[in-house]
């Protein structure tokens, strides 16, 4: 046993320390009735409420009043940020504590898209006549909030991926649920186990299930809950991913993947086709961290064609929540020198890590790696790897791999990749890029850190959070959606909502929306609801605002491409915040109104 | 989570060499960089991939056809000892080992 200083902060009340220190280690909290997991209660002592308030990583439960030196206040925070709002402006003290009283639903009334919002004129009935379709995981049948008023489902199938293989698989694999299947199933004691689906009972970590959440915020009927969601006459698909088939090995082993991104296409492809004729919007909110970032994937390719082929179609995607895990680094390599990048290891790495840097094919640079207590460990030029074993042999298990290859297939670009085995030490390693050929401006590079969500390592202060955008958030049909919280005054980002542009430069995030604390259909309640705060509950707003623009335009006559839907979505967000008049990193063109999205297509049919 | 410290290993030094095997040589095959190619033909189980031919309705040889997402890009398996006839055939624009992918909260 050895006792190790710790780089947490000293001054923080002590239980906060150990929480700090304990999630460090990849430990989280449990989810209870006032909280989400991964994040704990607080007493603070600020000496301005509303500026304390005003932070989006602050949830605040109740002001208790004034001392002399500010006023006592009780909160939920993140345990990710409890050092940065102990060190804040204006936070005098924080101590641990206790539950606090939930917040309402803000979505649909702040997006303006209740039907007294909406134009006295509109026909977009709630979304009637459209098909909402999600990819995503754990939907309840049983939930009322997705049955009529009749006593009918409103999902009309589902593909459950990991089900059982029949016949009429659609690609082969996993099993479809058709509507009278689904009726069935609700008329027994336990529809789960009749349909052979459902979603998982809640743990102590999770409280209800992510899909039947996200589904209500698009498209949930509120008979249930009482609170409809944005489309609530529109009708449902809903695939749920298999865990991915990819028989990785080696360092390659580096995600804990919940399905791949040829499933997710595939998933794509059958709900376009099951909607057929009708119009259809799409809601996902998967990705990693790494990729190229410029759209080049045939992923990103595939979405792109999918959506050109016929009119009334939309895919919309979650920007992702990586803002503030110094995920991303850039910089330019001089044209006879170098640039670190430097990356920091936690102690305790759960599970390894994986760096990934992008520069131009036309430069060739030299990639050197230095331990973190200076030692160069080699370079490892362009069209070569470097392996360091625990047996600096052939037969020992790969402790730290480089791969440097290019130019890419795809988009010519070259890329270095660098896998680190937990075993090895932490503290700050330096990728060192040095010039081999480089044009005269200097090599521009990227780079992010694979997504590890036990012990996420980073980039060494001070970061560059821009460019975080999900992997397969940059397509360029697509509608990409921040979020920023809607139960504050002010409007303010989500601390955690990633930051725009792609690699290429193009403006995404299109949009923001509520996704901040929102409560939504809680899974095997059939009438409760939970909390849940992301871009995945952004992003679902933005798919039922598109479902009613669809309803609109179906109901006037007119077809809307993509790219119409993605332009009325962004030429009708609200400012203030964003301030100014254009594009934000993280906002996108603004937030998201459906009343006047609703006005721009009566307009474009010719209305008034 | 043992509570138990970690023993570090002291790093040594990289074994620099060309890429080689199946990975050295694939010019259309996008892939992670860190998945060693060579492990999954090792392995002999089918990929996953995304598949982008030139020609609509094209069907290469050595892949098992799962779905055509539009006329041109199809997703499939193939056995790993086949990529490298992937790489060659001039029907092929590009291949995509697909990506593992996590839930965005």
């Amino acid at each position: 046993m050895q006792f190790a200083e710790t780089d947490i902060y000293p001054e923080m009340d002590p239980r906060l320390q150990y929480a700090a220190n304990r999630r460090n280690r990849g430990y989280t909290t449990v989810a209870t009735a006032s909280s989400d997991a991964d994040e704990i209660g607080v007493i603070a002592l600020v000496t301005s409420v509303e500026a304390f308030a005003e932070r989006t990583d602050v949830r605040v439960g109740a002001v208790i009043g004034p001392t002399d030196d500010g006023t006592i206040v009780t909160a939920r925070v993140p345990l990710s940020r409890l050092e940065r709002i102990r060190r804040a402006d204006g936070v005098v003290s924080l101590k641990a504590v206790q539950p606090l009283r939930p917040l309402l639903s803000a979505t649909v009334p702040e997006i303006k898209a209740a039907p007294a919002a909406l134009p006295p004129d509109s026909l977009a009935a709630g979304g009637a006549g459209v098909v909402v379709g999600l990819v995503d995981y754990g939907l309840d049948i049983a939930h009322q909030n997705f049955i009529d008023q009749t006593g009918r489902t409103r999902v009309e199938a589902i593909w459950h991926q990991a089900g059982p293989t029949t016949a009429e698989s659609p690609s082969g694999y996993g099993r479809r649920h058709g509507r009278a299947e689904i009726q069935a199933a609700l008329t027994q004691s336990d529809p789960y186990t009749a349909l052979g689906y459902g979603p998982d009972p809640d743990t102590p970590i999770e409280r209800g299930s992510h899909g039947t959440h996200v589904t209500d915020i698009a498209a949930g009927g509120g008979g249930g809950s009482g609170q409809p969601g944005v489309a609530p006459a529109a009708t449902l698909l809903f695939v749920e991913p298999a865990s991915s088939d990819i028989t990785w090995t080696g360092p390659g082993v580096v995600y804990t993947s919940l399905g791949d991104s040829g499933q997710l296409l595939e998933a794509l492809r059958f709900l376009f086709d099951e909607a057929g004729d009708r119009p259809c919007v799409v809601n996902y909110s998967l990705g990693t961290n790494g990729g190229p970032h410029d759209g080049s994937s045939l992923f990103d390719r595939g979405v792109d064609s999918l959506l050109a082929q016929r009119p009334n179609r939309a895919v919309v995607v979650a920007a992702s929540n990586s803002f503030d895990q110094g995920i991303h680094a850039a910089g330019q390599v001089p044209i006879s020198g170098s640039a670190d990048v430097q990356w920091r290891i936690p102690t305790n790495l759960a599970e390894h890590s994986e760096l990934e840097i992008w520069y131009p094919g036309g430069d060739r640079l030299i990639a050197e790696i230095l331990a973190p207590d200076g030692t160069s460990l080699g370079k490892v030029p362009l069209g070569i790897n470097g392996e360091l074993t625990d047996d600096n042999g052939d037969n020992g298990d790969t402790l730290l791999f480089v791969a440097h290859r290019g130019p890419d297939p795809v988009n010519g670009d070259n890329t270095i990749v660098v896998f680190l085995e937990e075993r090895m030490p932490p503290g700050t390693w330096t990728i060192r890029l040095h010039a081999d050929q480089v044009s005269s401006g200097g090599s521009a590079y990227h780079a992010w850190i694979e997504r590890n969500d036990a012990t996420q390592a980073s980039f060494a202060e001070p970061h560059d959070n821009s460019h975080t955008l999900g992997s397969l958030s940059c397509a360029r049909s697509t509608i990409v959606v921040g979020s920023y919280d809607a139960h504050l005054p002010t409007t303010p980002l989500s601390f955690f909502s990633s930051a725009g542009p792609t690699r290429d430069g193009r403006q995404k995030p299109e949009v923001s929306a509520p996704g901040h604390h929102v409560l939504a259909a809680h899974s095997r309640t059939r009438t409760g609801v939970v909390r849940k705060s992301g871009t995945s509950m952004a992003a679902p707003a933005v798919a039922g605002v598109v479902a009613l623009m669809l309803a609109e335009a179906r109901a006037r006559g007119l077809d809307l491409d993509a790219a119409t839907v993605r332009q009325i979505i962004t030429d009708t967000a609200r400012t203030n915040p964003p301030a100014g008049s254009g594009w934000d990193p993280r906002y996108g063109h603004g937030r998201v109104d459906a009343a006047d999205a609703v006005r721009a297509v009566q307009k474009l049919a010719g209305g008034t | 989570m043992t509570g138990r410290k970690r023993q570090y290993l002291a790093p040594g030094s990289l074994k620099i060499e060309p890429g080689s095997g199946v990975q050295g040589d694939l010019r259309k095959i996008r892939y992670p960089a860190s998945l060693r190619l060579d492990d999954l033909v090792a392995a002999n189980r089918p990929i996953p991939v995304l598949v982008e031919v030139a020609e609509p309705g094209y069907r290469p040889a050595g892949l098992d056809i799962r779905t055509r997402i539009t006329d041109t890009i199809l997703t499939a398996t193939v056995q790993p000892e086949s990529l490298p006839d992937l790489d060659r055939d001039p029907g092929i624009v590009a291949v995509e080992i697909s990506q593992p992918i996590g839930m965005i909260d």
